[in-house]
């Protein structure tokens, strides 16, 4: 049947290039001695033949009519004409990867819409309502499996965080056809992620996976590998192979892994790299991955280093800028190396440190020019992972020495969760005042408000950990309002938790109402409170 | 009064009416909230932007065909506050008070009754009179023919000009001016050649790769309608008191628009059907610029297999109802079937038609329907599509006992041993995910698909759409 389409496109050109063209056209011609045969067997194309005869033979103004009745006549026999099947080539049992009893569609398109939208359609708000689908238990649906491991590469990371560790490990082995058909041996992050769920899942060529990557220029593909086999202690020499790869990710990851394995022989090769290497390059990551590991070996000797690091630090020549500013610069490298090592030495370290801060106006003032990354702002977070009384206890002995208000809202936070009621007052009320406890730190530890500048962020609230005789100061500070702003928020509530229907808070209240201006949102609140202090409806309301 | 989520996104509007219906009610908005005694109208005040709340209720006293009202400026029903009142419901129907129906709300039942009452009653005089010659007026009726003549014939003179001048040859200029002409068209009650013609100018301008085969198939189909509306009008036109044609959808093609009672005069409604949809889409028509959202659906009882189609232009699009996917079986007390193809459209009314779940019983008959003969299924789709005024993709219910790839390609095959391919049309990778759970062996398995003849490679091959066994349909669309 080529000899058909050929003469369909032969058709087409004429009606491309225009039927007063068709006259005499040779290229049609051409067609007609096979046509006219085969018209000896099927009448249709005998028919065909003398109706392309006529176009041959028509003027201008017929011809349009002959083509098009010609065209019609072709593509009708065209469709009778339809192969079904392919040449035979090397056939291949088809192999399904999902069983199909686990395929679920239950969902209909209005509720499919906006979750494929936000999986594929770059917008805001996509977040929320991946979230809201997840809860709803749409992604049981096997229709979203294949968005979802492509969504792996969305570039706003917290929604291909979402999918990664939340979504994807929800649905189970199902998904896997779809990780394992989308990944590729190309280093990009959306990769490395279906690596670790490959990994998680229990793949079972994982191995083979993680070999081919070693056999090629895969530096982030190879670090997440090693970080993956540093669950199994037998990788060790194989993951020690890469300490000394000339990729700083992979050397990164050799190292967390050896640490991870943390046995003696994996330690000691990661003491060596740290006592050893002076190289810059390697200061940085080789403290982080000395910070996961316990160290039961080595630790008094890379302890006693550090503290030489930090001695060093202290006698350098103040004018040469450039040596302090790298022994500085090093010292907050390996500060981290303290976390998760809680014992004993590490505490009177810390101790001598923040000691330094408050008697040596050198270090202090040198410290404070890097205020977010100092060594003490380290602490605190190294300090969150001990143990809480521990930690109570060193707050307690030296709260004398704390250098920055963060300090004392880490004691208190601590606190809250920890003491009575009672016991936080009398404290703590002695500690309200600038650049220690503020009435936003009350609210932060009491209201669980989230606190978005640190690094941690409570949301617990603790209502009952509040002793009434806070209320004065509050209704003082209150009072002293002249002018509002949006952090005064804070003040009522923590005066509505307290005492929300008590006469001084009425006053303090009214009082407020003639420093705010009228329908915006405090004022609002205000008359809100007011009505809830229960003497508000006795008097006339304005507006 | 039943409600769920899913039922109040299907009434809402689209996902956008929906969320801010759920703002209103999480924001607690809502206030003053009743419920009639008889449990199916409930109404209450929703704070709005103005000063005065805005008084919203729901109707269901007809439960198929709920009536939400409001005083809210929007024009869109359910509005936002309808949809909000709702929520309330289902998350706490007990702050619902019960209280006497408000007046208005009770006259407007009234008025709503009465005019049920007196469709109902049209419709049992039709149904009488349906075996009764219509009378027609014959004057208006041979006028308008003429009319539509006339511009058959202008019709057919823009047609050759497009032929005799060559697609190559149409630039913005004269596409400009076919375009006027085509405007023309629309005096003379021809609005389906009208759009015919449209369709053509867009082919054309969607053109890729110097291919052209899909603009001459728009050709064919234009001198195919311009020539059987010439023969069918002037039969007519000797004939008035004749019956229209009801076994194509000549009418429709040319632009008649079928009123539901029409069809029924004709005698083209079923009574009492049953029907379960087998797939659903919605997508963009952007030549068109309007979203279709169409639906495949069986019926029960002779395993027919029809279309709905809701088409929502852009500019609309806001104040059309979108359609859903439907889980459940239909019953339908009167089913409107346009007259046509092999899949042809149907219709029903809203206040005519009740669900029930879908049972092992129907799925077994589901199964009964398909074609397990793959000559035959095909023969009888050539049969129609080589017809340049029929549907070129039919839908069909296939069945077949073993599948497997050629190159890559999926391929069934049937118990005698014929082979059919199933390939995607478009690019909606129904395919693709067909193959991810495929078994190689299949009993009591069959398989919606839509037919495609392509003629660039001459491959008849099918597009699955969703799969049925005994007790799920699995949707590859939706």
């Amino acid at each position: 049947m080529k000899f058909l389409y050929d003469l369909q496109q032969e058709i087409n050109r004429l009606f491309i290039a225009g039927s007063k063209f068709a006259k005499n056209d040779v290229r049609l011609q051409k067609h007609l001695p096979t046509l006219t045969k085969m018209g000896e067997k099927a009448p249709v194309f005998k028919k065909l033949a003398s109706d392309i005869e006529d176009l041959l033979n028509a003027d201008n103004q017929q011809s349009a009519e002959k083509l098009m009745a010609i065209s019609t006549l072709i593509y009708s026999i065209l469709y009778t004409q339809g192969e079904t099947i392919l040449p035979e080539n090397e056939t291949k049992t088809q192999t399904p990867i999902i069983s199909i009893n686990e395929v679920k569609t239950d969902f209909s398109y209005l509720q499919l819409k906006p979750v494929i939208q936000a999986l594929t359609v770059s917008n805001s708000g996509r977040l929320e309502v991946v979230k809201e689908a997840f809860e709803k238990g749409i992604f049981k649906d096997s229709r979203t499996y294949s968005l979802l491991s492509s969504a792996l590469a969305d570039r706003y990371s917290e929604l291909s965080d979402y999918i990664e560790k939340t979504i994807i490990p929800s649905i189970g082995t199902s998904i896997l056809p779809f990780l394992i058909a989308d990944f590729q041996y190309d280093d990009k992050t959306e990769h490395v992620r279906r690596l670790r769920l490959l990994h998680q899942f229990g793949y079972s060529k994982i191995d083979v996976v993680i070999q081919k990557i070693f056999e090629e220029n895969l530096p982030n593909l190879q670090a997440e590998a090693l970080i993956l086999m540093s669950q199994k202690a037998e990788n060790e020499a194989f993951i020690t192979k890469f300490i000394s790869d000339k990729n700083k990710t992979v050397r990164a990851a050799a190292f967390k892994a050896l640490a991870t394995i943390g046995s003696k022989s994996s330690l000691e090769k990661l003491y060596e790299i740290y006592t050893n290497n002076k190289a810059k390059n390697n200061r940085e990551i080789i403290a982080e991955a000395l910070s996961i590991a316990r160290l039961p070996f080595f630790f008094q000797e890379i302890h006693n280093q550090i503290v030489g690091v930090f001695e060093e630090l202290l006698s350098t020549d103040p004018n040469d800028k450039e040596l302090v500013s790298k022994r500085l610069e090093r010292f907050l490298f390996d500060i981290e190396i303290y976390k998760n090592k809680e014992y004993p030495q590490t505490y009177a370290f810390f101790e001598r440190i923040l000691s330094e801060k408050k008697n040596n106006k050198w270090y202090r003032d040198l410290s404070d020019s890097h205020y977010y990354y100092s060594a003490e702002n380290k602490i605190i977070r190294i300090l969150e992972t001990f143990d809480n009384q521990k930690v109570m206890n060193f707050y307690e002995k030296n709260v004398s020495l704390f250098p920055s208000q963060e300090w004392f809202e880490a004691y208190f936070y601590k606190a809250v969760s920890m003491w009575s009621k009672e016991k936080i007052f009398d404290t703590f009320s002695l500690l309200l005042g600038k650049k220690r406890i503020d009435f936003d730190t009350l609210g932060r530890g009491f209201l669980g408000y989230y606190y978005q500048y640190a690094s941690y962020s409570k949301s617990d609230t603790y209502i009952d950990k509040m002793d009434n005789r806070w209320a004065t100061f509050i209704y003082e500070k209150i009072e002293s309002i002249k002018k509002w702003e949006y952090r005064h928020y804070t003040l009522l509530n923590l005066m509505e938790a307290l005492e929300p229907q008590s006469q001084r808070f009425y006053n303090a209240l009214t009082r407020l109402l003639s420093v705010v201006k009228h329908q915006t949102q405090e004022h609002t609140e205000i008359i809100r409170l007011l009505e809830n202090t229960g003497f508000y409806k006795e008097n006339n309301k304005k507006n | 009064m039943e409600i769920s989520h899913l039922k109040i996104e299907e009434l809402a509007h689209n996902a956008e009416a929906n969320k801010k219906g759920l703002e209103l009610a999480k924001k607690n908005k809502f206030k003053n909230l009743k419920i009639s005694s008889d449990k199916n109208l409930i109404w209450g005040e929703c704070e709005g932007s103005g000063k005065n709340p805005y008084y919203c209720s729901a109707d269901f006293v007809e439960a198929n065909a709920p009536v939400f009202r409001c005083n809210c400026p929007s024009r869109q029903i359910p509005c936002k506050h309808a949809i909000g009142l709702l929520h309330c419901y289902i998350t706490d129907n007990k702050a619902f008070t019960e209280d006497e129906i408000p007046e208005d709300i009770r006259s407007k039942r009234e008025k709503i009754e009465k005019r049920q009452e007196k469709k109902t009653q049209e419709k049992e005089t039709i149904k009488e009179k349906a075996e009764k010659p219509k009378k027609v007026n014959t004057a208006s009726f041979v006028k308008k023919i003429d009319t539509q003549l006339a511009g058959i014939q202008i019709a057919q003179k823009i047609s050759k000009d497009i032929v005799q001048t060559g697609l190559s040859s149409i630039d913005s200029k004269l596409k400009r001016v076919f375009q006027e002409q085509i405007k023309e068209l629309g005096n003379y009650y021809i609005g389906g050649i009208q759009t015919a013609f449209n369709d053509l100018i867009l082919e054309l301008e969607n053109v890729e790769n110097e291919q052209y085969t899909s603009v001459v198939n728009q050709l064919n189909y234009i001198s195919a309608l311009l020539k059987k509306s010439t023969d069918y009008l002037n039969k007519r036109k000797e004939n008035p008191a004749e019956a229209p044609e009801l076994d194509s959808a000549i009418e429709e093609q040319i632009g008649y628009a079928w009123k539901l009672v029409e069809l029924m005069q004709n005698g083209l409604y079923e009574e009492n059907a049953e029907i379960v949809q087998l797939s659903f889409d919605s997508y963009d028509n952007l030549a068109r610029k309007e979203y279709v959202d169409e639906g495949v659906w069986l019926n029960l009882s002779n395993g027919k297999i029809y279309k709905t189609k809701n088409y929502r232009p852009y500019r609309a699009a806001k104040y059309i109802k979108e359609d859903n996917t439907a889980f459940n079986v239909l019953k339908i007390s009167n089913l409107y079937i346009y007259p046509g193809d092999q899949n042809p459209r149907i219709r029903w009314e809203n206040n005519e038609v009740s669900e029930r779940n879908i049972t092992s019983e129907d799925f077994s008959k589901i199964l009964s329907f398909s074609k397990d003969n793959f000559p035959e299924m095909i023969k009888s789709v050539k049969n129609t599509i080589k017809n340049p005024l029929m549907d070129k993709n039919p839908v069909v219910l296939i069945s077949f006992v073993k599948s497997f790839t050629n190159d890559e390609t999926l391929i069934v095959e049937d118990k005698s041993g014929n082979k059919l391919i199933i390939n995607d049309i478009d690019n909606s990778n129904t395919t693709a995910q067909l193959r991810t759970f495929l078994p190689a062996y299949t009993e009591n398995l069959a398989l919606t698909v839509m037919i495609h003849n392509d003629l660039e490679s001459g491959l008849l091959f099918a597009q699955p759409l969703s799969v049925i066994t005994p007790n799920k349909i699995i949707r590859l669309l939706y």
